[in-house]
């Protein structure tokens, strides 16, 4: 292994596939250059490889950057995924429908409740009007632009909280679950922040606006 | 000098008058810097590709020699945040030349 590919391999770690393709082309394209120009200053040939490796600076420290700016496997992943879920749900359009008119009847069913002195059960009923309406329902409307997507993103906490609080009334066991599922949609809330800081908007899928 | 707060608008100035490959772009800051400003080339790309990701440059692959080399070309966005950029500079460094006494 050369001295090129070691600091390759080390500027490349943790990247995806294609980010590290990328780099590789890059990186060897700019050592080429280098190199040439160096040999034709009179450098000998080991010289010019050590003073282009040398230009490039520290592996480390360019993998640092590297992680900041392009996709890891990780996020190349979830990426996959979620193009695949906007993938499932623009080709069913019924789908579409069926979240709308969902909270709505769920909307309509805990008001009924409400109205028929039931209201543990139209508390649960609006709580999960809220639930679901916020997760399944609100995303059927268009608001696929980076200025509404945000508004999204920021008033989901809250409402997803206060739907879970709701369904739990006075109880406080929904605590150590509501931490939980806090957890897990905040790490993937966490990964998808971060894709979208490297990605162009223009490249960004449906699914990331969310 | 250590120049990595400032290398995206050195990037961008080196853009200003056409699109360039990596390497060239490195070589026109330290040149036109009469190598005060010293980087790590390795950090040039990271630097690079956060500026496409904000729409500020855009690239596209070319053959050149019979290798494949990526070209960087600033965009309408990108100039204007070079204008902005160059602004904020010149206010900053009056400002330090005043407070150290050499104005």
């Amino acid at each position: 292994m050369t001295d090129l590919q070691i600091w390759l391999k080390r500027a490349t770690r943790g990247l995806c596939s294609d980010a590290a393709t990328q780099v590789r082309r890059e990186i060897e394209d700019h050592y080429m250059a280098a190199r040439d120009v160096a040999l034709k200053q009179g450098a000998t040939p080991a010289q010019a490889d050590q003073q282009a490796l040398a230009a490039l600076g520290d592996a480390t420290a360019a993998n640092d950057d590297y992680l900041c700016v392009l996709l890891t496997k990780e996020e190349a992943k979830m990426l996959r995924d979620v193009k695949r879920d906007g993938q499932f749900f623009r080709c069913r359009p019924a789908l579409v429908h069926a979240f709308r008119l969902g909270a709505c009847m769920l909307l309509g069913t805990a008001t009924a409740a409400y109205a028929m002195d039931a209201p543990n059960l139209a508390r649960i009923l609006f709580a999960a009007t809220l639930g679901l309406g916020m997760i399944f329902t609100v995303p059927t409307f268009p608001i696929y632009t980076q200025a509404r997507s945000r508004v999204y993103r920021y008033a989901k906490w809250p409402v997803m909280l206060t739907a879970m609080g709701l369904a739990n009334g006075r109880s406080f066991d929904w605590l150590a679950s509501a931490l939980i599922a806090l957890a897990i949609f905040g790490w993937t809330d966490w990964v998808c922040a971060s894709i979208r800081q490297k990605l162009p908007a223009d490249q960004w899928p449906m699914m990331l606006y969310l | 000098m250590n120049i990595k707060g400032t290398l995206p608008t050195l990037i961008l100035k080196a853009l200003e008058h056409g699109p360039s490959h990596g390497y060239r772009i490195a070589q026109r800051i330290k040149d036109r810097s009469e190598g005060v400003l010293q980087f790590k080339e390795g950090t040039l790309y990271p630097a690079l590709h956060k500026l496409e990701a904000e729409g500020l440059v855009t690239s596209k692959e070319a053959i050149e020699n019979g290798r494949p080399r990526r070209y960087y070309e600033i965009t309408k966005a990108g100039k204007a945040s070079l204008t902005r950029d160059r602004a904020e500079w010149r206010q900053v460094s009056r400002a330090v030349t005043m407070i150290l006494g050499e104005a």
